[in-house]
């Protein structure tokens, strides 16, 4: 349980120091993004917290027009899955300009805005 | 399953597995929020993710790959209306046409209202005996078959293919082994229709049509009440409901009903083989059963 919470965390604070971190295998280097406490590949738990490179390519995505309480100030917003280069992926809100639409492969980066109580809050904006 | 399993294993004498929800004293927005609850909190509900974005994701990546359009996910929900109008115990007993499908509220694009299963009250329950003790009773009852669960990441964006599940590929093979049963044994099939492409999807996973036309089938009408494979015939959760805690078994009960058959106006012919598939998060774990006719 610790180390799940230690993972996590460590996600959550890159965030707020707008970046993205992965864990990555000390003993096959396979890097995973959200960061695992297990390695995914060789079940090992040995395992570093390291940055990865914030962009990648839009795989899917949807407009959510009925929101949750929490976003409902937000809709219409675009919710995607974004593949990164070494080929993990993430869940994101995805901000474009007014009048660009989305688009399979379309290139991202992430973007780091204010959000509540001084947390950042991760958004996939045009690279 | 479990109930099956506490009375397989002599533990049990008789089990009686019930599932119940009420859902309809919340506002949608409170519903929506506590139903995103079983998707993943820390990457998915934090960006704001609900279920119909879920999977308007893999609707999406299924068009995307197979051409599976808006007309064809609309051909379920109409098809399920339609059937439910049989069903006396169905939430909505009204047929709609595709237009009023397509241009319906948006919901999360490209899913529309007509794509969503609705917001349900519901209760079913079923009682599991030994078949030496089912024997001696004289009302209908049915051969548990073959059962199976399989359990996948709660995220979509930790699963490589976006078109499917291989939660519900695995719990079907593993029902058919269990069953020593092939897919083409199998008479007709309740599955968790939670959104149409959910029907569509399950329905190729399961290895009733093949991947990529799930959604033509259903448009030409092959799993309609009259069609050679009949999907949903109880309206399924779409126009029969979906009370989230009781559908896993208000499908078995449909299927009791079938092979039993006392399921009225509905009643397909000549069915002896009917299978299951329940769904839990976004397809993180599923579980099909197979059930005989018992006499």
């Amino acid at each position: 349980m610790r180390k799940v919470t230690r993972v996590v965390k460590a996600y959550e604070e890159s965030i707020n120091q707008n970046r993205i971190v992965g864990s990555q295998c000390e003993d096959c280097s396979t890097i995973s993004v959200p960061p695992r406490p297990i390695c995914r590949k060789c079940d090992s738990d040995k395992i570093d917290i390291t940055t990865i490179n914030a962009k990648g390519k839009l795989v899917t995505w949807t407009v959510i027009h009925i929101a949750p309480p929490s976003h409902l100030e937000k809709v219409p917003y675009i919710l995607g899955i974004v593949e990164m280069e070494n080929g993990e992926r993430l869940t994101g809100v995805v901000e474009l300009p007014e009048g660009t639409e989305p688009a399979f492969d379309m290139e991202l980066v992430a973007d780091f805005e204010e959000g509540q109580e001084g947390a950042s809050r991760l958004r996939w904006k045009l690279s | 399953m479990q109930g099956a399993i506490a009375v397989a294993s002599g533990f049990y004498d008789a089990v009686l597995s019930v599932g119940a929800e009420k859902m309809t004293n919340l506002p949608t927005s409170h519903v929506t929020e506590a139903l995103a609850m079983s998707a993943d909190d820390i990457y998915e509900v934090a960006s704001g993710i609900t279920f119909p974005a879920a999977f308007a994701l893999m609707a999406r990546m299924h068009e995307k790959e197979f051409g599976t359009n808006a007309e064809m996910r609309a051909s379920v929900a109409v098809k399920n209306h339609r059937l439910a109008v049989e069903n006396e115990l169905a939430q909505f007993r009204k047929e709609i046409t595709i237009e009023k499908a397509l241009n319906s509220l948006m919901i999360a694009d490209p899913l529309t209202l007509y794509d969503c299963s609705p917001i349900t009250d519901g209760a079913a329950a079923v009682i599991i005996v030994p078949w030496e003790k089912a024997k001696q009773y004289d009302g209908p009852k049915v051969k548990i078959k073959a059962f199976a669960q399989a359990s996948d990441t709660m995220s979509l964006h930790d699963r490589s293919d976006l078109t499917g599940f291989d939660t519900t590929k695995i719990a079907a093979r593993k029902s058919f082994e269990m069953a020593g049963l092939e897919v083409k044994d199998i008479d007709f099939a309740e599955v968790h229709d939670c959104f149409t492409i959910a029907e569509i999807i399950a329905i190729e996973d399961m290895g009733f049509f093949k991947k990529g036309e799930g959604g033509k089938v259903t448009l030409d009408g092959e799993t309609d009440r009259n069609g050679h494979f009949p999907v949903n015939n109880s309206g399924g959760l779409k126009a029969k409901g979906h009370p989230i805690g009781a559908t896993g078994v208000s499908q078995i009960v449909e299927v009791f009903k079938q092979l039993s058959g006392i399921a009225g106006k509905r009643q397909l012919d000549d069915v002896s083989l009917g299978m299951t598939q329940n769904l839990g998060g976004s397809g993180s774990t599923i579980v099909c059963h197979i059930l005989e006719r018992g006499d």
